[in-house]
C-alpha cells in the first residue's frame, strides 16, 4: 500500500487509536451479555470505561520491596500491544506497519508484554505475584506453539507470513472456506481464550488465590498501573478478535480507501467481531474453567487442530 | 601488514602469554594483566583477520610450519565459514579477556592465576587453530589441544571432587568425539588420497557406499562437542564447574567448533547430502532444544541453568542447519543458503548473549559466593547495573523482538517454512512441526529466563549473603556493557547481518550465489515476492511513541505516589513466603513429569500443637539419559575390561609370548598378501 512515511504514521496512530478507544467498549460488551445470559441485569456497556478512568485518578501504592522493574512492567506490557495493534489488518486489507514484519513478530510482540508482566509481578515479593507469573508463563508457553502452528497453516497455504498481505491473498480468494481454515480458526479460538484469560482456563471475575491467573499476577498493581494493564489486556483481546476474523473470515474487508468501503468494511469487522464475543460469551456460560493442570490437555487440542489443518491442507 | 601474517601473528600473541604467565607466575597481579592483554590482542588481531576475509570474501592462506625433510607442513585457510568463526569466537574472547583480569583476582587462589592464564591462552589459540585448518593433520592437533586445555580449565579447582569428576566426564565424551572423528577422516581420506580440506571436503571426494557411515561419524564427533542430545550429559558438569570467565567461553565459543565443524561436512562438504542427513540433523536439533531448555527450566543453579540453555541454543542452530541441508539435498541452494545463514546468525548471537548471561552470573557468584538461585534475590537494589545488563540478556536469550535473539530465531522460522515449499512431499511436514517445536522452546525460554532474572535480582533476598551483595567493579561491568550493545545492535542490524552472512553461505560448495533472501540497511526479505520480512527501524519510532504514552499516563494522571509495604495477608511478609525458583518452574514440571520424572519426598519434621510448625520437602529431576543409556554402556565397559584382565596377568613371560604370537600372526599375515 502507501509507502509515505507521514501517511504511514498517521495511519498507525489512527488504528492504534481505534483499538485504544474501542477495547474498553468489547469488555463491557462481553459483561453484558454475559450478565443477560444469567438473567441479571449487569453493569452499563460503559462500565469499564468509568473503571479506567477511576483507576487512572487513584494514586498508585507501590511496594517498599519493588525496584524499577516493578514500575516499567506494566508499560512494556501497555506498549507492546499498542504496537501489535498497527501489525494486524483491521478495517483495511493492509496493517500500518506491515513493512516491519508479519505473523512472527506479532506473536514476538505479545510473548514480550508477557515477559515484562511476568517478571515485574515477582518484584515484590508476594506469593501471589509469584504464583501469578507462573501460571500465566506456563499457560503461555503451552498456548504459543497452537498459535504459531494455526498461524503457519494460515500463512503456508497463502504463501505469505505478512499480515496485510495474508489478507490481501485470503480476500482475493472470496469466500470459499478450505475445511482446513475451519480446523485452524477453531486452534486460534482457543488460543484466544487462553491469551484473554477467559473461561475455561482463567477467569476474569475472580480474586480467589487458588483459582486465578492473569489477576493473581497483577494483584499488587493500583492506581494507573493497573488501568494500564487492565487497558493492555483489553486491547490484547480486541486483538486478537481481530486477527481471527481477519485471517479466517476476510468478508467485506476494504482493498480500496473509498468512503462506501470503508464503511461497509468497519460494519463487517463491528459485526463479526459481535459475533466472536458472542461465542466467547457461550462459551464462558456453558463451561466451567478448568483444573489448572487440565489446561495443558485443552492446548494440546488447539495444537492438534493445528496440525490437522496443516494435514488436511497439504496432504 | 599483510593479511597473511595476522593468524600467524594472534596465535604468535597467544604463544607470548603462556610463556610471560609462565615466568610471572609468582606475581599474580602482573601475571594476570601480560596473560589477558596477550589473550586480547590475539583476539583482536583474529577478528581483524576475519572482518577482512569477509569484507573481501576472498580466503586467506598461508603455512604455519613446514619440515620439507619429513614432508610435512601445517597450513592453513580462512575461508569465510573460518572468518565467521573467528569473529564469532572474537566477538566474545575480548570482553572476556577484560573481564578475566578483573575477575580471577577474587575467583581462584592467586597461586592458580599463571596456571588458568596459560591453559586461557592454548585454549584461545586451539580454537583458532581448529577454525583455520586445512587439513587433517592441523585440524585433530589443534581439535585434541582444545580438549586438553578446556579440561585442566574444568579442573581449576581441583581440590573438589566434583570438578574433578567434570573434568573426568569432559574428557571420556571429548575422547569419544575425537574418536569419531579420526574414524571419519580416514575414511574420507581413504577415499579422497589427500589430507588436505581442500581435496576432502570440497565436495568432490566420494567415499561411495561409505559415505552415510562417514556422515554419522561426523555427526557424532562434532555432535559431542557442540552439546547434542543424547551426546549432552558432560557439559551441564563440565560448564558450570570452571569459573564464570571460562564458562562464558565454554559456552559461547567452544560449542561453536562443533558447530563449525557440521556445517562444513553437512553443507555441501561430502557432496550433496542424502535428504535423510537433514532430517536426522533437525529432529536431533529439535530434541535437544527442547530438552536443554526443559532441564534449563527445572535447574535451580544459575551456573547449570545457563549451560542447559547453552544445549538449547546449540539445537536451535542445528534445527536450522538441518533445514539448509534437507534444502540442499531436494536441489534447492536457496532454502540452504537460508538455513545455513540463520544457524550462523543464531551462533553468533548465542555467543553474545550468553557470554553476557554467564559474565552477570560470575558477578553474582563472585558477590554473594553461592549459585543457588534460591540463595538469592533482592539483589537489583545492591547490584542495579549487573541487573540492568542481565535483564536484557535474558530477554535477548527468550527471542524477544527487537533484540538479536528475535532475529536469529526469525530466521530460523524461516529457513524451516521455506523449506517447507522445497522438501519432498511425504517428509515436509516435518519442517511446520519443527516450527511449532521452535516456539515451544522459545516460549519455554521466555519461562525460563523470567525465572533466572527475578528470582535472582527482584523481591527480597533469601540469605545473608545474597542481602549483603556488593555491585561488581568497572572491570566487570564494561564488558558485559560491550556484550549487551552487540544483542542490541545485531537486533536492530539483521539486514547488515544477513548480507556478510549471504557471502559466506555462498562461498560454500553447493550453495553458490543463489540469494533467497536480501539484507541491507533497512531490514531483512526472504524469498521473491516477499515472503516475509523484518525491517525493525520501521517499529523503533512506533515502540517509542507507545512506550512514551504508556509513560505519559502513568505520569499525568497520578499526582501523588504512595509506598507501602507488600500486603502479606495480615501477617508478616518475610523472604520465606516468597516464590521460589523451584516453586516457579512447578507447574512446568508437572506438565511435562513424563520428561522429567520428577520425584519428592515430603516429611513432617516437627509438629506443634496444631499445624506442621516445619516440614521437610525435596524434590529432584530424574536423568534418563545417564541412567539409562550412559551408566549401562559404562557398566558394560567395566565388565568387558574386567573379563581381558585374565589375559593381563602381570607375567613378563606370558606378554613376551603374546609379541611373539602377534609378530608370526602379522608375517603370516603380510606374506598372505598377493
Amino acid at each position: 500500500m502507501t509507502t509515505n512515511p507521514l501517511s504511514v504514521a498517521l495511519f498507525a496512530a489512527a488504528q492504534a487509536m481505534g483499538f485504544l478507544l474501542l477495547a474498553p467498549l468489547l469488555r463491557g460488551l462481553i459483561k453484558k451479555m454475559k450478565a443477560a445470559f444469567q438473567l441479571r441485569q449487569g453493569p452499563r456497556f460503559s462500565q469499564p470505561y468509568s473503571d479506567l478512568r477511576k483507576l487512572l485518578r487513584k494514586e498508585p501504592v507501590r511496594s517498599t520491596t519493588a525496584s524499577w522493574v516493578f514500575v516499567a512492567g506494566p508499560r512494556v506490557y501497555f506498549a507492546s500491544a499498542v504496537v501489535a495493534t498497527t501489525l494486524v489488518p483491521a478495517v483495511l486489507a493492509s496493517a500500518p506497519l506491515e513493512r516491519a514484519g508479519g505473523i512472527l513478530l506479532l506473536v514476538g510482540l505479545l510473548a514480550l508484554g508477557r515477559f515484562a508482566l511476568a517478571t515485574a509481578a515477582l518484584d515484590t515479593g508476594s506469593p501471589f505475584g509469584g504464583m501469578g507469573a507462573s501460571r500465566e508463563m506456563t499457560v503461555g508457553a503451552l498456548a504459543e506453539p497452537a498459535l504459531i502452528l494455526a498461524l503457519f497453516t494460515a500463512g503456508l497455504s497463502a504463501g505469505t507470513l505478512n499480515l496485510g498481505e495474508l489478507v490481501r491473498r485470503t480476500a482475493e480468494r472470496g469466500t470459499s472456506i478450505h475445511p482446513s481454515d475451519l480446523l485452524a480458526a477453531a486452534a486460534l479460538f482457543i488460543v484466544l481464550l487462553a491469551e484473554a484469560g477467559r473461561v475455561p482456563v482463567d477467569n476474569p471475575a475472580t480474586h480467589l488465590e487458588l483459582t486465578m491467573i492473569h489477576e493473581a499476577m497483577v494483584l499488587e498493581y493500583s492506581g494507573a498501573d493497573l488501568a494500564l494493564v487492565e487497558w493492555a489486556s483489553a486491547v490484547k483481546e480486541l486483538l486478537f478478535m481481530t486477527l481471527l476474523a481477519g485471517l479466517f473470515l476476510p468478508v467485506g474487508v476494504a482493498t480500496s480507501v473509498t468512503p462506501e468501503a470503508l464503511a461497509i468494511s468497519s460494519l463487517a469487522l463491528l459485526a463479526k467481531i459481535f459475533g466472536l464475543a458472542l461465542l466467547v460469551v457461550l462459551v464462558e456460560s456453558t463451561n466451567a474453567k478448568l483444573r489448572f493442570f487440565r489446561v495443558p490437555e485443552l492446548m494440546a487440542v488447539a495444537l492438534g487442530l493445528g496440525f490437522l489443518a496443516l494435514a488436511m491442507r497439504f496432504f | 601488514m599483510s593479511e597473511e601474517s595476522l593468524l600467524p601473528l594472534g596465535l604468535a600473541l597467544h604463544a607470548t602469554g603462556v610463556a610471560l604467565a609462565l615466568v610471572l607466575r609468582r606475581q599474580p597481579a602482573a601475571c594476570r594483566w601480560v596473560a589477558f592483554v596477550a589473550s586480547l590482542c590475539g583476539s583482536l588481531t583474529s577478528f581483524a583477520l576475519g572482518a577482512s576475509v569477509l569484507a573481501s570474501g576472498r580466503p586467506v592462506r598461508g603455512v604455519l610450519f613446514a619440515n620439507t625433510a619429513a614432508g610435512l607442513s601445517v597450513g592453513y585457510t580462512v575461508d569465510p565459514l573460518s572468518a565467521w568463526f573467528l569473529v564469532t569466537l572474537a566477538v566474545l574472547a575480548a570482553p572476556l579477556a577484560l573481564y578475566s583480569v578483573g575477575y580471577l583476582a577474587h575467583a581462584i587462589p592467586p597461586g592458580r592465576t599463571a596456571f588458568v592464564g596459560m591453559a586461557w591462552n592454548v585454549l584461545l589459540l586451539s580454537v583458532e587453530m581448529v577454525f583455520a585448518a586445512d587439513g587433517v593433520l592441523g585440524f585433530l592437533v589443534a581439535w585434541e589441544l582444545m580438549s586438553l586445555a578446556t579440561a585442566a580449565l574444568v579442573a581449576t579447582d581441583h581440590e573438589s571432587r566434583p570438578s574433578r569428576r567434570s573434568a573426568y566426564l569432559f574428557l571420556v565424551m571429548s575422547h569419544l568425539g575425537t574418536g569419531c572423528l579420526v574414524a571419519g577422516f580416514f575414511l574420507l581420506a581413504q577415499a579422497g588420497g589427500s589430507l588436505a580440506f581442500a581435496d576432502l571436503l570440497g565436495g568432490s571426494a566420494s567415499p561411495g557406499a561409505l559415505r552415510g557411515l562417514v556422515f554419522v561419524l561426523f555427526l557424532v564427533g562434532f555432535g559431542v562437542k557442540a552439546g547434542m542430545v543424547p551426546l549432552h550429559i558432560w557439559l551441564p558438569e563440565a560448564h558450570p564447574a570452571a569459573p564464570s570467565n571460562v564458562s562464558a567461553l565454554m559456552s559461547g565459543g567452544l560449542i561453536n567448533a562443533g558447530l563449525y565443524g557440521l556445517v562444513r561436512v553437512g553443507a555441501g562438504g561430502l557432496g550433496r547430502p542424502d535428504p535423510h542427513w537433514g532430517m536426522a540433523v533437525l529432529l536431533l536439533g529439535s530434541v535437544s532444544a527442547v530438552l536443554g531448555v526443559l532441564y534449563a527450566l527445572g535447574e535451580t543453579d544459575l551456573k547449570r541453568l545457563l549451560a542447559f540453555s547453552t544445549i538449547e541454543n546449540g539445537g536451535i542452530a542445528l534445527m536450522a542447519f538441518g533445514a539448509g541441508m534437507m534444502g540442499l539435498a531436494a536441489g534447492h541452494p536457496g532454502t540452504a543458503a537460508l538455513g545455513v545463514v540463520a544457524g550462523l546468525y543464531h551462533v553468533l548471537n548465542h555467543a553474545a548473549f550468553k557470554g553476557l548471561l554467564f559474565l552477570g552470573a560470575g558477578g553474582v557468584v563472585a558477590s554473594t559466593g553461592t549459585r543457588r538461585i534460591e540463595e538469592l534475590g533482592g539483589l537489583v537494589h545492591r547490584m542495579p547495573r549487573t541487573a540492568g545488563l542481565f535483564l536484557l540478556g535474558s530477554a535477548a536469550i527468550a527471542g524477544l523482538p527487537l533484540l538479536n535473539g528475535f532475529a536469529s530465531e526469525w530466521l530460523v522460522f524461516q529457513a524451516l517454512l521455506r523449506g517447507f515449499f522445497s522438501a519432498e512431499r511425504l517428509t515436509r511436514i516435518v519442517l511446520p512441526l519443527g516450527g511449532a517445536l521452535l516456539a515451544l522452546t522459545s516460549a519455554l525460554a521466555a519461562a525460563c529466563f523470567v525465572k533466572a532474572f527475578a528470582l535472582t535480582f527482584l523481591a527480597r533476598p533469601r540469605s545473608r549473603a545474597a542481602a549483603e551483595a556488593r555491585e561488581s567493579p568497572a572491570l566487570l561491568l564494561v564488558p558485559q556493557a560491550f556484550l549487551a550493545l552487540a544483542c542490541v545492535g545485531l537486533g536492530l542490524f539483521p539486514g547488515l547481518v544477513v548480507r556478510v552472512l549471504g557471502g559466506v553461505a555462498a562461498a560454500l560448495p553447493g550453495i553458490g550465489p543463489k540469494p533467497a533472501l536480501a539484507g541491507g540497511l533497512a531490514g531483512v526479505s526472504v524469498g521473491v515476492p516477499a515472503f516475509d520480512q523484518l525491517s525493525p527501524f520501521v517499529l523503533v519510532p512506533a515502540a517509542l511513541v507507545a512506550l512514551g504514552l504508556a509513560a505519559a499516563i502513568g505520569f499525568m494522571t497520578a499526582r501523588e505516589r504512595r509506598r507501602a509495604p507488600t500486603w502479606g495477608c495480615g501477617g508478616e511478609l518475610t523472604a520465606e513466603a516468597e516464590y521460589t525458583a523451584t516453586a516457579f518452574a512447578k507447574p512446568l514440571v508437572t506438565v511435562f513429569r513424563d520428561i522429567y520424572r520428577p520425584t519428592r519426598e515430603v516429611s513432617t519434621v516437627e509438629t506443634a500443637p496444631y499445624f506442621a510448625s516445619e516440614v521437610r520437602y525435596r524434590s529432584q529431576i530424574g536423568a534418563p539419559f545417564e541412567r539409562l543409556v550412559y551408566e549401562p554402556a559404562a557398566r558394560a565397559v567395566l565388565a568387558a575390561a574386567g573379563r581381558l584382565r585374565i589375559i593381563q596377568a602381570g607375567s613378563l613371560h606370558a606378554y613376551l609370548a603374546y609379541v611373539l604370537v602377534l609378530g608370526v600372526m602379522l608375517l603370516w599375515w603380510l606374506g598372505g598378501l598377493p
